[in-house]
This record gives C-alpha cells, sequence and structure tokens, in this order.
C-alpha cells in the first residue's frame, strides 16, 4: 500500500469509546443534514494495482441514518463501502487515497489500528457466513476474540434480540448455525456484528441471496437498527432502497479516452429526492430503467 | 431500456391527450347548446362526455397497472401521478359541460339588454373555457412547464365574465318569475362554466409538476 493520507490529529478520538452505539441516539429526532457526520468523505479514491476504480468520492453520511448506495454493476460502491471499514487493506495491490474521516478522525491515519476500525464498523456480506459452529459461539466469537468476556451471555441474548432472532433461536442457542434458513443465517451474521458493539454496520448487498420473507425482515431490522446505529448498504435492488434508506448515493462508470473505467459519485440525496425528483440526468436515467 | 414500460407510458400520455381534446369539445359544443339552443350541440356535448368516461375509466385502470407493475420512480412517476391528477380534472371539466348543456333554455325577452349581456358573458366563458383545456392540453403534450400562468391569466378573465353575470342578475329590475327562471339558470351555467377554467388551470399546473417536480397546484374542489 502507498502510505496513507495525512492524519490531522494525534489522538484517535474517533474511535474513543464515546463514539460507540449506544452512547447517543439523539440525532435520530434531527433533519438528516443536522445529525452527526459519522464519515466525512474528500475525494477518496481507489486504484487497484494501479488501475484506478473510484475517484473523488465526496460523501457525507450522518449518524442515525440508512445511506444506500446504488448503481450498475463496476461503479465502485463496493469498493467504496469497503473504504469505510478498510477492507480494502486486504487486497494487497488496492491503493486508497483522499481522506476518509470517521468522527472527525483520518480513517487511513498512522496511529488508527484497521483490527479496531473493524469492530467499530461492522459488516455483512451478501452471503451469509457464519461459522461451521453453535450459533451461541457464532455470536460470542467477537467479544471472545476481544476480550469482551463479562456478561457474555447477555450480551449474546442482546446481540440476537437486536437482530430479531432471539425468539426464534433461544431454545437452540447450542445447535448448529448452518441449520438455520438462509435468512436466519443472515440475521445471525448481523448479530455477530452487533455482539461487539459496533458504531456502523456496512452491509454488502445483504438481501441478493434471501428469499421475500427474509428480505423483508432483514429491511424490517434495518429499520429498527438505524436508532442505535449508523447503517450504510450497497444493494442493486433500487426499490430496496427506496424502502429502507434515509439518503441515497448513485454511483456510475466514467468511461475515459482510452476505454478505462472508472467509478463517480454522480449524486447523493435524500432518498425521496433520489427517487422523485434526481438532480442529475444520469440518476434519472438510471432509476428509471432507462440506463445499466 | 424498459421498452414495454415505456409504451405503457405512451399510451397513458396519447389518452390524456385524447381525453383533453373531447373534453374541450365537450365544452365547445355545451356552450353553443346553452346560448344557441342547438339541439345537435346539446347531443354532441353529451357524446363527447361519454367519451371522455370511457377515457376516464381507462387511464384509471392503466395507472393502478403501472404502479401495480413498473414501480416508477423520478419522472415516470411524476407522469404518472400526473396522468391521475389532470384525468380527474377533465373528467369533471366535461361533466360541467354536460350540466351546463342541460341548461339550455331561451331567454322569455323580458329584459333584452340584460339577457343580451348575460348571454355574451357565457358564450365568452365558454369559449375561453374551450380554449384554455386545448391550450393546457398542449401544455401536456409538449411537456411545457410554463404554460400554468398563462392559464391562470386566462382563468381571470373568465372568472370575470362570470362576476360579470352575478352582477347582471343582481341588478336586474324586472321581477317577472319566468325571467328570474331563466336567469338561475344561467347563473349555475356561469358557476359550471367558470369550473371548466380552473379544471384547465389544474391540468397546467399537474404538467408543471410532471416536468419540474415542483408543485404549485391548489386542491381543487369537487366540482
Amino acid at each position: 500500500m502507498d502510505a496513507p493520507p495525512t492524519t490531522t490529529g494525534t489522538q484517535p478520538r474517533g474511535l474513543q469509546p464515546e463514539t460507540m452505539a449506544g452512547a447517543s441516539n439523539e440525532s435520530i429526532e434531527l433533519p438528516m443534514d443536522q445529525r452527526e457526520v459519522v464519515f466525512d468523505c474528500r475525494e477518496l479514491g481507489v486504484r487497484y494495482a494501479g488501475v484506478r476504480a473510484l475517484r473523488d468520492v465526496d460523501l457525507n453520511i450522518h449518524r442515525n441514518t440508512v445511506t444506500a448506495l446504488i448503481g450498475p454493476s463496476g461503479c465502485g460502491k463496493s469498493t467504496f463501502l469497503r473504504c469505510l471499514n478498510r477492507m480494502n487493506d486486504l487486497i494487497p495491490s488496492a491503493v486508497v487515497d483522499g481522506a476518509c474521516l470517521y468522527h472527525d478522525e483520518d480513517l487511513y491515519g498512522p496511529q488508527i489500528d484497521a483490527i479496531e476500525v473493524r469492530k467499530r464498523i461492522g459488516m455483512v456480506f451478501q452471503k451469509p457466513n457464519p461459522f461451521p459452529k453453535s450459533i451461541y459461539d457464532n455470536v460470542a466469537f467477537g467479544p471472545r476474540v476481544l476480550g469482551m468476556k463479562d456478561g457474555l451471555d447477555d450480551r449474546i441474548e442482546q446481540a440476537l434480540r437486536r437482530a430479531a432472532l432471539w425468539d426464534e433461536v433461544k431454545d437452540r442457542l447450542r445447535q448448529g448455525a448452518l441449520g438455520l434458513s438462509g435468512g436466519q443465517q443472515q440475521r445471525l451474521c448481523i448479530a455477530r456484528a452487533l455482539a461487539v458493539e459496533p458504531d456502523v454496520i456496512l452491509m454488502d448487498e445483504p438481501c441478493s441471496a434471501l428469499d421475500p420473507i427474509s428480505t423483508a425482515a432483514i429491511e424490517d431490522l434495518m429499520t429498527d437498527l438505524k436508532s442505535e446505529y449508523t447503517v450504510v448498504i450497497v444493494t442493486h435492488n433500487m426499490q430496496q432502497a427506496a424502502r429502507v434508506a434515509d439518503m441515497t448515493a448513485f454511483f456510475s462508470v466514467d468511461q475515459g479516452e482510452t476505454g478505462t473505467r472508472c467509478g463517480v459519485l454522480i449524486e447523493v440525496d435524500s432518498t425521496e429526492k433520489i427517487f422523485t425528483k434526481p438532480s442529475n440526468e444520469r440518476t434519472e436515467a438510471y432509476v428509471t430503467g432507462r440506463f445499466g | 431500456m424498459r421498452v414495454g414500460f415505456q409504451d405503457e407510458l405512451d399510451e397513458l400520455c396519447n389518452g390524456i391527450q385524447a381525453e383533453g381534446r373531447l373534453t374541450a369539445i365537450a365544452v365547445s359544443e355545451a356552450t353553443r347548446a346553452l346560448v344557441d339552443w342547438s339541439v345537435q350541440a346539446f347531443d354532441a356535448t353529451l357524446a363527447a362526455e361519454s367519451e371522455v368516461k370511457l377515457h376516464y375509466n381507462e387511464t384509471e385502470v392503466r395507472v393502478e397497472t403501472l404502479l401495480a407493475r413498473q414501480a416508477p420512480v423520478a419522472g415516470d412517476l411524476r407522469t404518472v401521478l400526473a396522468a391521475l391528477h389532470i384525468n380527474r380534472s377533465l373528467e369533471r371539466a366535461a361533466h360541467n359541460a354536460a350540466r351546463v348543456a342541460h341548461l339550455a333554455t331561451p331567454p322569455p325577452r323580458r329584459a333584452l339588454v340584460e339577457e343580451a349581456v348575460i348571454t355574451d358573458a357565457l358564450r365568452a366563458m365558454g369559449d375561453r373555457g374551450a380554449e384554455m383545456v386545448r391550450t393546457a392540453i398542449d401544455t401536456f403534450e409538449r411537456r411545457d412547464a410554463n404554460a400554468a400562468r398563462l392559464l391562470s391569466a386566462l382563468d381571470e378573465l373568465v372568472d370575470r365574465e362570470n362576476e360579470k353575470i352575478a352582477d347582471t342578475i343582481l341588478t336586474m329590475e324586472n321581477n317577472d318569475p319566468e325571467l328570474r327562471k331563466w336567469a338561475a339558470r344561467m347563473l349555475f351555467a356561469g358557476r359550471w362554466l367558470e369550473r371548466v377554467g380552473d379544471h384547465a388551470v389544474n391540468v397546467a399546473e399537474r404538467t408543471t409538476y410532471m416536468v419540474t417536480g415542483e408543485s404549485t397546484a391548489t386542491p381543487s374542489g369537487p366540482t
């Protein structure tokens, strides 16, 4: 990796406990643009093996909101999502440039621990990926690794309740997680992410492998979760973005003179505006199905 | 590109345009029936109103189907919502035209000056109303966001003629019962023609919303 972007402060304030979930959810009462900024991305871009995949993303993500990232394949929305918890660090050829401030702290600053970042900023993936262990051990995995062993049973129950799974599994916590349905497995993965008390939940197409009923359960869950967490979701399902997101960011692909393709952020606004009166013609063409 | 969806949207808009042209005919014929006591015009009014109702029902079904099956958003959603409101305005305008035609009665020739003033005002209102409906539908067809202001100005002229009718009737000195009865019918006719102008303005305002997303529409009454 290249040298990380300049860090503006010396103390990683953004990763202090007061910024964590449950510390305050007063901002949910505020208008969207007045809520605390959790992520402040400025000219954020990514290259893979020298090839630019995403450029110049200026985007704020506010606390206690669900922000949806939409756009055609290859537009960089998942790449952007992975910047928010430094998942791109795991790809050797990936280089992140620009700035990604998390609670005003440079997420790519030299004193920031990527493991700590991923604890505060959890992620749920497209395909449910429970460990081949019991339901209990799946949720307990993160707290055990991080040494959060006090009151573990309560922590597990709370995480499962927040993930709207407790009532379905409370009598079989010691049974294997792989015996759950796809929708239950995905909610288990959400519970696993919640068990380490994150501040932000990132979801990369969390419902694309699920049936409509499981999808509805996850969508309801997203709405519940935003009272305590900040949620960012990548989705190919525009109606899902319209249903669950407070803010929607539309990414698209710019083609250079040499034929190279690069993801760009076209427009970000309230979901209502994006789906009734988008400002940009490219957004209009995409959401109405005339492009992409 | 969703070709089938675009075809359905085009059908919806074409249906609205046809309904609008029929509504303009209904208003125009109703005015002839009212002031010229033309039986053919009376029949033509009711025939046009009947066709408008058919279009109205078809449009309702198209809107329902588009919303249920295509989940339109952005400009497409605004088009569907505008069509829903415009459909209602046109149906009401055509219904008002039929009401006007049903009020057609020759004046009793008891107060010639006042009768002429009232008849001329009604003819002006009817002609203006039909022109406004045609203009509003042209506006919709061209997706012209700026015509609502012009329609509002025309509507003021219609309102003024309606006030003239009311003032003339209220100040009539002749108490002949036949004249009073005729005048009361013409007062109602003026009211229905005045509402035609309002519905034309609604069509233009919904067109502005369809094009710009900015709503300037004011809720219209049930008539």
